[in-house]
């Protein structure tokens, strides 16, 4: 790993877009309150592209603390479920980059990336704060939800990567 | 740029599907697997939901007849003035319950299913 002032200031970059894109998620209009785009998603996959998976590791547990602790919601239960959710999707997304290539793509990493941290908001919520046999209704709406918005940030993800690589063949 | 979707993405995204609906037909079974009556706060009973029986019990203000069938259980005559409890019908889920309150009767489905403590949350 490169310690370098310019990858502190890059990680940063990406620690600072993604937080700002999760506030803002909050207070979009949203058809329930956990079907949230994942929006920050887009600057965890670049910092993993751009670095290693490391890096997108970092990115999306710091923005999990930051973010609550923006929003004064640290340690809060929508904390946790927070918190276990990225772990889980980060865990997914990171042994999908692996096989990434000629039959996948970051449109299916993140896809499956969305499932896992629905799946797991509304595991854990089953689990810890409430029925699991109540909360398994969700599984539903969030599936197709997760389908939708990871196709979307995965789109995203791959047109702001090919800019990248051209500005990156550019030297800059 | 749609081009960009490759034939693994498709296979992700049935997969996710699959596992999405998946709970709806395995379901966590939230049958209610025997039922505590209590008379007076006391219980007095732990019976099976799968035995089929009709009995009564001696309560305050008089007989109570309570039937269990197809593991399910209600109050079916009662000697309470407003009898509400016979109006309750059958419950048959972990955590329903039947009272009379002026009998001081009350039947509990129990069952695996931890019940939590909070009913619901709001942030």
């Amino acid at each position: 790993m490169e310690c370098s002032n310019r990858k502190l200031a890059r990680f940063s970059l990406y620690l600072a877009i993604a937080l700002s894109l999760w506030v803002f998620e909050e207070f979009i209009p949203r058809p329930m309150p956990w079907l949230k785009p994942g929006f920050s998603y887009i600057a965890i996959l670049l910092a993993m592209l751009e670095f290693d998976i490391k890096t997108g590791f970092a990115v999306g547990i710091l923005r999990v603390f930051l973010g609550a602790l923006i929003l004064g919601r640290l340690f809060s239960p929508s904390f946790i479920l927070s918190l276990s959710g990225t772990i889980v999707a980060l865990i997914v997304m990171s042994a999908l980059m692996s096989i990434r290539g000629k039959f996948v793509s970051l449109i299916g990493i993140s896809i499956a990336g969305a499932f896992s941290h629905l799946a797991t908001q509304i595991l854990v919520a089953g689990a810890i704060f409430y029925r699991i046999d109540a909360v398994i209704w969700l599984m539903p709406i969030s599936t197709i939800w997760a389908i939708v918005a990871g196709a979307i940030v995965g789109i995203i993800t791959e047109r702001v990567s090919l800019l990248r690589f051209q500005m990156k063949n550019s030297r800059l | 740029m749609l081009k960009k979707i490759k034939i693994g993405d498709f296979i992700i995204a049935i997969c996710v599907l699959f596992l999405g609906f998946l709970p709806l037909v395995a379901r966590p079974n939230s049958s209610a697997e025997s039922f505590s009556i209590y008379l007076d706060g006391k219980q007095i009973a732990d019976l099976p939901a799968d035995e089929d029986t009709t009995f009564s019990l001696d309560a305050r203000l008089g007989e109570i007849l309570i039937e269990i069938k197809d593991g399910r259980a209600r109050v079916v005559e009662s000697s309470c003035p407003e009898k509400i409890c016979v109006r309750t019908g059958f419950i048959g889920k972990v955590g329903q319950s039947i009272a009379c309150v002026p009998n001081k009767l009350l039947i509990v489905a129990e069952g695996k299913q931890r019940r939590k403590e909070f009913d619901g949350m709001l942030k």
